[in-house]
């Protein structure tokens, strides 16, 4: 079987987690107007479901991408079985940086954080699964749902 | 008393069932003491044929010259002739080579001297069969092509037609090894047809497994295939014959490369040989399984299917194939640091079986084993008692990986003085298997021991401060079969002219062949003088030839190229700066030979595994760069500031020492630079990479080669006045190929076009002999395990690598329009296998292709500005530097403008 991604719907784990990093913060609501701006990512390409322009090869691609975007800043990922989770590649763009890129589990336990380098780029090694990714900066945070299985 | 014929005859049919159980009733019975068996000539050659099937073939030499001695007492001088047969293969199978070929020469003047009769001419065909198995043996082709024409010849004039057929498949082998593979074929077709009329099922088996192998040595897999297949066809499923053919098919594989499909015949065959008793077969099986294993990084699969083998070789009693599957295994293991121990163990079993009386070769690959897994004085004396060895049975390749190993030892101990005689000694002898061979041979077996025997070269004169020796050398050192190729390219149908001449090439080099058969060193060191005077009529014949085929008349430094005139080609100026990189150990050195100075040498420019780390991130860059172009949006500036980044890093890793040359260069007037990378540096997109803030694109027109001898031999082609042939196959969703063709057709008015179901591999074939240009607009894929099966697809296949060598587009420009057709397999030889190979062997004068996947529209306005260039008269590099500056200004990324390079003349 491949991989599968794909987002889930807004009444996943993008609210859970927002409700956790509020009350980490002690602060209820307030992200909207003090904390750092959150932003829902949206998958504009996913290279497994099409829409990759065409390339002159006979061969198969070695590994899944996706495009995301969220406002001005885009993320690319590369995803790949590794072990017996996923090595999770990829840079982040339109983002004051160095950022943050975090994941995390249903039931809001981190399982990966790394920070991009100056060029955004990052590489991260996480179990299958439904996830979040993170990507944060000290002005944003780019929330992206993840369903990650073999 | 004579043996009663009757029971040599039963043991014979026992045989047939076990040879091993016929030898044991045979050997008890010369043992009672009232045995009249043991006074019987015949009685006793029967034995000695039994031990030689069991693997016993010293045991069997003595029963020999007894039977023989009797024979002769008895009065039957004939059946003693007979004996003297059976006593040139066992020698044959003891590796005592010189000494059969010496039997086989007087015998065949004792049987020159007698009566002819059918009898005496019988045995004269046998005897020279076999003096020419030995010589084939020993590397001499053209004494082993002179026995078996002379046995073909002598065996027709009495209308055996059998027995021509069956030397025949000989005579095939030994025309496979020198590189004449057409008229190997020849012979095994003629033989074909013969053997299937008259010959029994396992001639026709034989036959057919000989013709697949020889086409598969052509690189014509498909067919080869097919043939094999045939061969299965007339044996019986699940049969040990099946077993054989599977045995033989993966070993054809695994020559070529296939790998994977090889190890799955290997396992095919055990499965039928899982029911039967151990024997040699399924010892050759396991082995390959074992070797192929290895090659894949499976030690556990290798570990246990070598232990099988030796199993099997021992079951078999065959000792070389025990020691060889031994000797696998500590290479096995010896991969692994805390099993070197067992390694060295299994080595010294090997040895320990290699009796050096008997085996002598077997002996000196195992002390060169030994050698590899030890160290100091230990290593040394084991290269030392192999050097003894190999100067014994006098085989060149075996002497050659001797003085090459002991070289390399004594430069890594310090002592250069001492290693130098042996470095010298490894690359002579290197350079004459080269002559001797062909280019597919030395392609399968020597380049990773001639690249070493160079390398140590390069140090040695380094060390003396000899640099431009070490410069020649690094280039000498890569790409050896394609350099040859194109300077003894002189195929027929390419260059009618030269065919008398070749033909004297020809003859020379059988005579050079058949230098050093004899042992007496005053006779041998007279013929070495001889050989010396033959290599100098050579090069004088090479010398004088070159003009004619229009090779430079400069010798090897090719200083001063003659100009070639004609069409959108350039002759190479004296303006070109060549850069070739060398990788020593983790480190690459980068020497500079700028016009009309020396070279120079900067060692440690940088490293291996620094630039493996910077390329890989440019790769994933650009890859995440065409997955956001494929969402419609612009490149972030981000992304293109990051990759300018990783291009930076590697311009100044990799270009720091061209400085000064690229700092007097400008957009207007580029330096031309002519590159010869080693290892992953021919992945390296050279044209984007960035020093001091600039493109490499915008100061200097770049050409690529696998070496500069090969460089100069395609600049010196002669351009040809053929058609532009243009090819596109736009299945597979890339319907730019359609958009691509129809605006080249515009631009060469006159091209032959050739779309969609029209582009078969015949068709393109066809048409694509002596183009001027070929382009070819379609898929492409690079096979790394078998990289000469890389190819471009076409309407009914590939037009893969090996097919494209046997094109005929010498001076042509090719252009490969699709993904993936510049990467290439790098072997230890720095043979650069991959599409790149096939059309310059071909003789293609320029080659442009691609580093990674092309995007199929980028590719269409890219194709589109290079061909308008080149339609303006603008040679190949000029004309992709212009395209390429034109395509960044509309997708600045270099993952799209710089995805296209150009190998060949500068």
């Amino acid at each position: 079987m491949g991989t599968g991604i794909s987002s889930l719907d807004d009444d996943g784990l993008g609210r859970r987690l927002r409700a956790l990093g509020a009350g980490a913060t002690g602060d209820g609501v307030s992200w909207m107007g003090h904390g750092p701006a959150i932003v829902d990512g949206s998958i504009v390409l996913d290279s497994h479901v099409g829409g990759l322009e065409a390339m002159r090869s006979a061969g198969t691609l070695e590994q899944r991408q996706l495009v995301i975007q969220a406002g001005d800043a885009t993320v690319v990922i590369d995803l790949a079985p590794y072990d017996d989770g996923f090595r999770v590649s990829g840079q982040a763009l339109g983002f004051d940086l160095p950022a943050a890129v975090q994941f995390v589990d249903q039931a809001g336990e981190e399982v990966a954080l790394v920070v991009t380098d100056d060029l955004g780029e990052f590489e991260a090694f996480v179990p299958a699964g439904e996830l979040l990714m993170i990507i944060a900066t000290a002005n944003s945070e780019v929330v992206v749902p993840l369903s990650i299985s073999n | 008393m004579n043996t009663a014929p009757d029971l040599i005859e039963q043991l014979r049919q026992l045989a047939a069932d076990s040879v091993s159980d016929a030898l044991s009733r045979a050997e008890a019975l010369l043992e009672t003491t009232d045995s009249t068996h043991s006074a019987d000539p015949a009685f006793l050659y029967f034995v000695a044929e039994l031990r030689t099937r069991v693997g016993r073939p010293h045991d069997a030499l003595d029963m020999i010259d007894e039977a023989q001695r009797r024979f002769r007492e008895n009065g039957h001088p004939l059946l003693a002739e007979r004996c003297e047969i059976g006593r040139a293969v066992v020698l044959e199978d003891l590796g005592r080579l010189d000494e059969a070929i010496e039997a086989a020469t007087r015998q065949l003047d004792r049987l020159r001297a007698s009566s002819r009769t059918p009898d005496v001419l019988d045995l004269e065909v046998r005897a020279l069969v076999n003096r020419g198995s030995c010589s084939e043996s020993i590397g001499r082709y053209a004494a082993a092509l002179a026995d078996f024409d002379l046995a073909v010849s002598s065996a027709a004039l009495r209308g055996d037609e059998h027995t021509v057929a069956l030397i025949q498949i000989n005579r095939a082998n030994v025309l496979d090894a020198l590189g004449r593979t057409s008229e190997a074929l020849v012979g095994l077709r003629a033989a074909e047809a013969v053997l299937n009329a008259e010959g029994d099922r396992e001639d026709r088996v034989k036959v057919s497994i000989n013709i697949a192998a020889t086409l598969c040595r052509r690189g014509e897999y498909d067919e080869g295939l097919a043939w094999f297949d045939a061969a299965e066809q007339l044996v019986e499923a699940g049969t040990i014959d099946e077993a054989a053919i599977s045995v033989e098919v993966a070993e054809a594989l695994a020559a070529v490369g296939g790998t994977d499909e090889a190890v799955a015949r290997y396992r095919d065959a055990l499965e039928v040989l899982a029911d039967m008793p151990l024997s040699w077969l399924e010892g050759r099986a396991w082995l390959g399984l074992g070797v192929c294993a290895g090659r894949l990084g499976d030690r556990t699969v290798a570990r246990s299917a070598l232990r099988s083998a030796i199993d099997a070789f021992v079951a078999a009693d065959n000792l070389p194939s025990q020691i060889a599957a031994l000797l696998e295994l500590a290479t096995v293991e010896s991969d692994e640091l805390s099993n070197r121990e067992f390694a060295l163990g299994q080595a010294r079993r090997a040895l320990a079986l290699a009796d050096p009386s008997h085996w002598p070769v077997q002996a000196c690959i195992a002390q060169l084993k030994l050698a590899d897994l030890s160290s100091g004085g230990a290593a040394e004396r084991a290269l030392r008692s192999a050097m003894r060895l190999a100067k014994r049975v006098q085989l060149t390749p075996l002497t050659m990986r001797v003085e090459q190993r002991l070289g390399a030892h004594l430069l890594r101990s310090g002592r250069s003085s001492e290693a130098a005689e042996h470095v010298r000694e490894a690359v002579r002898l290197a350079d004459s298997l080269r002559r001797r061979l062909s280019h597919g041979t030395l392609l399968r077996s020597f380049p990773s021991e001639t690249a070493s025997c160079y390398s140590d070269l390069i140090e040695v004169c380094l060390g003396s401060g000899d640099i431009e020796g070490a410069a020649a050398a690094a280039d000498r050192a890569r790409s050896r079969s394609l350099a040859d190729l194109g300077a003894w390219a002189l195929g027929g149908s390419t260059r009618p002219g030269t065919n008398a001449v070749e033909a004297e090439l020809h003859s020379l080099y059988d005579r050079l062949l058949g230098v050093g058969e004899l042992m007496d060193s005053e006779r041998r060191s007279q013929l070495e003088r001889h050989a010396h005077e033959l290599e100098a009529a050579l090069d004088r014949l090479e010398f004088e030839l070159r003009p004619v085929v229009g090779l430079p008349t400069a010798g090897p430094a090719g200083a001063n190229v003659q100009t070639v005139d004609g069409g959108m080609h350039r002759a190479e100026s004296a303006e070109v700066v060549q850069l070739t990189y060398v990788i020593r150990d983790d480190s690459i050195d980068l020497v500079v030979k700028a016009p009309s100075s020396r070279p120079r040498w900067f060692r440690h420019v940088t490293s291996v595994s620094s630039v493996v780390e910077v390329l890989e991130r440019f790769q994933a860059e650009g890859r995440r760069a065409h997955a956001i172009r494929s969402t419609g949006l612009q490149v972030p500036d981000a992304m293109l500031a990051s990759v300018r980044k990783r291009l930076a890093d590697l311009g100044s890793m990799l270009m720091a020492p061209l400085r000064d040359e690229l700092a007097s260069a400008s957009p207007e007037r580029p330096v031309r630079l002519a590159i010869s990378p080693a290892g992953p540096l021919h992945l390296v997109p050279f044209a984007a990479l960035e020093l001091a803030g600039c493109a490499l694109v915008d100061v200097a027109e770049i050409a690529m080669c696998p070496s500069h001898a090969v460089r100069r031999e395609s600049a010196v082609r002669r351009a040809r006045n053929g058609p532009t042939v243009l090819v596109g196959l736009s299945e597979g969703g890339i319907a730019g190929v359609d958009d691509e063709v129809s605006r080249l057709s515009e631009l060469w008015p006159d091209s032959f076009v050739l779309r969609g179901s029209q582009a078969t591999i015949d068709a393109v074939v066809r048409a694509a002999n002596g183009a001027s240009l070929l382009h070819l607009a379609t898929h492409g894929l690079f096979r790394p395990s078998a990289p000469l099966r890389s190819g471009v697809r076409l309407t009914d296949g590939w037009l893969t690598a090996s097919r494209a060598a046997a094109l005929d587009l010498s001076g042509s420009t090719v252009v490969l329009s699709a993904c993936d057709t510049g990467r290439a397999t790098v072997t230890g030889g720095d043979e650069v296998l991959g599409l790149q190979y096939g059309f310059l062997a071909a003789g293609a004068r320029n080659v442009v292709m691609s580093l990674w996947p092309a995007h199929d529209r980028v590719t269409v306005d890219l194709m589109t500005a290079l061909h308008r260039e080149i339609a303006n008269g603008a040679h190949t590099p000029t004309a992709l530097r212009t395209a390429q500056r034109t395509a960044r200004d509309s997708d600045p990324h270099p993952w799209f403008w710089a995805t296209f390079m150009c190998s060949g003349a500068a």
